[in-house]
């Protein structure tokens, strides 16, 4: 029979992954989300959380390495055949949620701003054969993706400066911490949903990596830091020209900021554009999620399921899940602002500690196969 | 009744043949084993002769050594009989290909010998002068004689023949029919003698063909002009011509169970991955068809993805190129009957180059690289930009400019869409006909049907002079995309880009983009991912979408894994006032790529 191919993926698609992994939903929904919650210290917020992960990210790198190989055999040697199984269908869930979440993020892009006469439906069956695509040719492909994506992620914000720096009035954020101090500090959960995909994207991601195990701490934090500046520039920027109250408005913020960005007069619908640069960062945090989650269902279930079933089952569960979530946009905004950061916190972070107790406590287990670095 | 049979006759065009129609087996028959029979007896009749005269030699060879049984081949010691096999092997009489010429050696006492070669292969005046005549005149001659033979008599012996009266350049002894067969189709005259059971053959081959001329799609300003042509020993000279290093191999490879076609693979020793030319070996040895002619066949049966709609090997025309791609650690392929070779591995931005680029002073050489990826975005997407603003963004665009489309289409009876199509296809068979036209009035005929249908098209208000212009546009950038067999996959993909910007507007372009970026993703050629070194990203590359200056490209590009990844030293201007001296060139910078 012929072998599959080890999944190898070099240390600088990991870290353009990463980037790519918080950048999508976090400039489309975070910022309003937080804009309304704390006004004008959303970017405060947002550098909470961000730094809050960056914190977080070497107990994960620390589990990831003694794993030393791939997770999934890695938390069932930990926890046991069914636990274990369990645990990795939890983690399954959540991505499946995280994809619906940033499958929204562009559907509702295109839905709201550029084709509003077409059924949403359209849009969210469309958008998940595209991803499936993706997720059929494999993680290779998506972290190829990726490098193109932070290419023009960074195009994108570049231009959005380029246009809005002459309204650009940073009194609009001043006085900080208006709300004060610990609402800024609670609402950084609304931000950590993005940050909570990098963390549990890395504990499934790293054993791929051909780089030392020694190096993979700051592959993550060169991952969160880049896609967090490029995140934290539009927070700052939609704050300081829209302003907080009407940043705080909108449930798709950054189509409002590329409203106001002027490039010229031959694009003066530059939105449409920045949809097109946008595109292909938010395809790859689709396409990464929703891999995440057929391979931990695949490794979760006691029974062999092809592949290609499994991407196609998923694929068909999320669609109703994007549409109930997406096609009522209030509901989709309370969701993200309350379920879904005490979810992802839950499950992204809290998962990855219990396993790191369980590792601590369970030495020899988690010591098999430990990965040395260096 | 006649009128009646006239009508029938009319009417059935295989009435005429009054029941003795002529059918190759179109109703799915096997052909009748009294037919084949015959044939497949007489095959493997001259098969068992030849075994059993194989086990004789090696009876008879067992107690001489080691060297005797290597030459016990099933060649036999008759004459006779071996000219019998090899007319049969050769159908004859049938085949008038094969000329077999008897003789007598001019020994004493004459020795009986048959020259056999195949018309239209050889050269006749080597064969006369330099086979025929040595042997059948100057035989004889005292210094001939061999010293172990009788006084006064000169004894036969194939040493003395090879190295005394054969003053061909390449002369071998043939021991089995099969490499005599094989030998006879390359073009070489091959001697049978009496009481001997060896063959000589001797290099005489002289295929038609025609002499080293100018690229014919691969033009340039500057720098060489020569390319290949059909006979691949040719192209491999002036390649090597180009690499004056004895590291540069050339393996013989054979592919086409009945072509036998020659396939040369060139590479550099010691910089090529062994890992590539292993890959590419073990490719072209699995190859198992009947024939494979030519460059675009071979990379059919070789490349990762056939089905692709970009080529996963380069094609060129020029040796200069396949040099400069051998240097940097590929492997190039020259097939013979093919007057291109295939280079590989090769990626996304190779296609997109010329070998003129590096000719250039490189600000120019890295700006026409931008022009043409420029026109590869110009083609792709300008039709369907058009399409998903006409017929559903009309706000994306400046309300004057907008104002400006609709006045040009308000006569035009026909929907955006169509009218696109119509003119796409028909530009599409105005480039395809003048492919095909004899070169003489081509230019003529593409001309005038540019010229005049474009005009009378807008003149009848059927196409707006709008949409001529996005054609023409589109048209000429995608003859701006230099390598031919990428030209029609771009072209491919600009109608897929307008299916979806058709149907759903911008939305529905940039899914079919992302399609496409994510399927140039995941293809590879030989192992190589396609968009490297920018998917995945390698070490920064002077030579991938742009072009840095020749010396600071001191790197091989990395993609093919070169065993020696430098190619010059860090500092090549070493006159220059301006260089560092050794000892800070000792510890200087980073290093620049190469070729990607």
């Amino acid at each position: 029979m012929k072998q599959k191919a080890k999944v190898k993926i070099g240390a600088l698609q990991l870290i353009t992954i990463f980037a790519s992994l918080i950048f999508g939903k976090a400039i489309g929904f975070t910022n309003g989300g937080l804009a309304r919650t704390v006004g004008r210290d959303a970017w405060a917020s947002m550098t909470v959380a961000l730094l809050t992960g960056m914190l977080l990210l070497p107990a994960i790198v620390w589990l990831a390495r003694r794993g030393g190989g791939p997770l999934i055999a890695y938390i069932k040697r930990l926890l046991g055949r069914w636990l274990g199984g369990l645990v990795l269908l939890l983690f399954a869930v959540y991505f499946g949620f995280a994809f619906a979440t940033s499958a929204n993020t562009m559907t509702l892009h295109i839905s709201d701003y550029l084709m509003t006469e077409t059924p949403f439906a359209v849009f969210v069956v469309g958008y998940t054969l595209l991803v499936t695509y993706g997720v059929y040719l494999g993680l290779e492909v998506a972290a190829r993706l990726s490098v193109l994506g932070l290419i023009m992620t960074g195009l994108l914000t570049i231009s959005m400066m380029a246009g809005s720096f002459d309204k650009f009035n940073y009194t609009q954020m001043l006085p900080m911490f208006d709300h004060g101090v610990l609402p800024v500090l609670a609402a950084s959960s609304i931000a950590h949903t993005d940050v909570a995909m990098v963390a549990a994207a890395a504990l499934a991601l790293l054993p791929h990596s051909v780089g030392p195990p020694g190096r993979w701490n700051r592959l993550c934090w060169w991952g969160l830091g880049t896609g967090g500046i490029l995140v934290l520039v539009w927070s700052i920027f939609e704050t300081a020209v829209l302003g907080p109250d009407v940043v705080a408005q909108y449930l798709i913020a950054c189509m409002q900021m590329a409203r106001a960005a002027e490039l010229s007069i031959y694009l003066h619908r530059y939105e449409m554009i920045m949809v097109v640069l946008f595109a292909y960062g938010v395809v790859t945090q689709s396409v990464v999620t929703l891999y995440c989650a057929v391979t931990l269902t695949e490794g979760a279930l006691p029974w062999r399921v092809p592949r290609g079933w499994l991407i196609l089952g998923w694929a068909a569960l999320t669609v109703p899940l994007q549409f109930l979530l997406g096609n009522d946009r209030d509901r989709y905004g309370i969701f993200l602002e309350t379920v879904w950061p005490a979810a992802s916190i839950a499950l992204a972070y809290g998962l990855p500690l219990f396993l790191c107790l369980v590792a601590l406590l369970r030495p020899a287990a988690a010591a098999q196969g430990s990965t040395k670095s260096g | 009744m006649k009128r009646w049979q006239w009508l029938k006759d009319l009417l059935d065009p295989a009435a005429g043949s009054a029941g003795q129609l002529f059918t190759l087996g179109d109703r799915g028959d096997k052909p009748a084993v009294e037919t084949t029979g015959p044939t497949l007896l007489a095959d493997a009749q001259v098969r068992a002769e030849g075994l059993l005269t194989h086990i004789d030699n090696l009876l008879e060879a067992k107690d001489q050594g080691a060297k005797a049984l290597e030459k016990a081949g099933d060649l036999s010691a008759n004459l006779d009989e071996n000219l019998e096999r090899l007319k049969k092997i050769f159908r004859m009489p049938a085949n008038k290909d094969l000329i077999i010429r008897e003789l007598q050696i001019a020994t004493q006492p004459p020795t009986r010998a048959v020259v056999c070669f195949m018309e239209g292969l050889t050269d006749k005046i080597v064969i006369n002068e330099h086979i025929l005549q040595p042997l059948m005149l100057l035989a004889h001659l005292d210094h001939h004689v061999d010293g172990e033979g009788e006084a006064g008599r000169t004894q036969f012996s194939i040493d003395t023949l090879i190295q005394r009266l054969l003053p061909g350049h390449q002369t071998t002894e043939k021991y089995d029919m099969a490499a005599i067969a094989e030998s006879l189709l390359a073009g070489d005259t091959v001697l049978f003698f009496e009481n001997v059971s060896t063959a000589v053959s001797v290099e005489t081959k002289a295929p038609p063909g025609r002499s080293v001329g100018e690229p014919k799609v691969e033009q340039v300003v500057q720098g060489a002009q020569d390319a290949f042509v059909e006979a691949w020993r040719v192209n491999v000279a002036l390649v090597r011509r180009r690499l004056k290093d004895p590291r540069v191999v050339t393996e013989i490879l054979t592919v086409g169970r009945v072509s036998k076609n020659y396939v040369g693979m060139m590479y550099i020793d010691g910089i090529a991955n062994p890992k590539l030319i292993e890959e590419a070996r073990r490719r072209i040895e699995a190859i198992d068809v009947d024939v494979v002619n030519g460059a675009g066949v071979l990379e059919q049966y070789i490349e990762d993805s056939p089905s692709s709609m970009l080529p996963g090997l380069l094609t060129t025309e020029r040796p200069d190129r396949t040099a400069a791609y051998l240097s940097e650690g590929n492997v190039a392929l020259l097939a013979d009957n093919a007057p291109t070779a295939l280079i590989l591995p090769v990626t996304f931005w190779g296609l997109l180059q010329t070998a003129e680029d590096y000719a250039l002073r490189w600000p120019f050489g890295a700006f026409i690289r931008y022009i043409r990826f420029a026109a590869l975005l110009i083609t792709v997407l300008v039709p369907a930009l058009y399409i998903a603003v006409v017929n559903y963004h009309h706000e994306m665009i400046p309300t004057e400019l907008m104002l400006f489309v609709a006045s040009s289409r308000e006569n035009v009876p026909l929907p955006a869409l169509l009218e696109l199509i119509l003119m796409d296809l028909t530009f599409e068979l105005i480039r395809e006909s003048g492919t095909r036209i004899p070169s003489l009035i081509g230019p003529t005929v593409g001309l005038v049907a540019s010229l005049v249908l474009g005009q009378a098209a807008v003149e009848a208000k059927l196409i707006s002079p709008l949409m001529v212009l996005i054609v023409a546009v589109t048209g000429l950038a995608s003859f701006a995309i230099p390598h031919y067999v990428t030209s029609y996959g771009i072209r491919a993909w600009r109608f897929l880009v307008l299916a979806g910007a058709a149907v759903m507007g911008f939305y529905g372009l940039a899914a079919v983009l992302f399609l496409m970026v994510v399927y140039v993703s995941g293809l590879r050629s030989f192992g190589v991912p396609f968009l490297t070194p920018l998917a995945p990203m390698r070490t920064r590359s002077a030579d991938a979408t742009g072009r840095g200056p020749l010396y600071r490209m001191e790197m091989r590009p990395s993609y093919a894994r070169p065993l020696d990844k430098q190619r010059q030293q860090e500092i090549v201007r070493t006159w220059d006032p301006l260089a560092p001296e050794p000892e800070e060139r000792a510890g200087s910078g980073t290093k620049k790529g190469g070729k990607s």
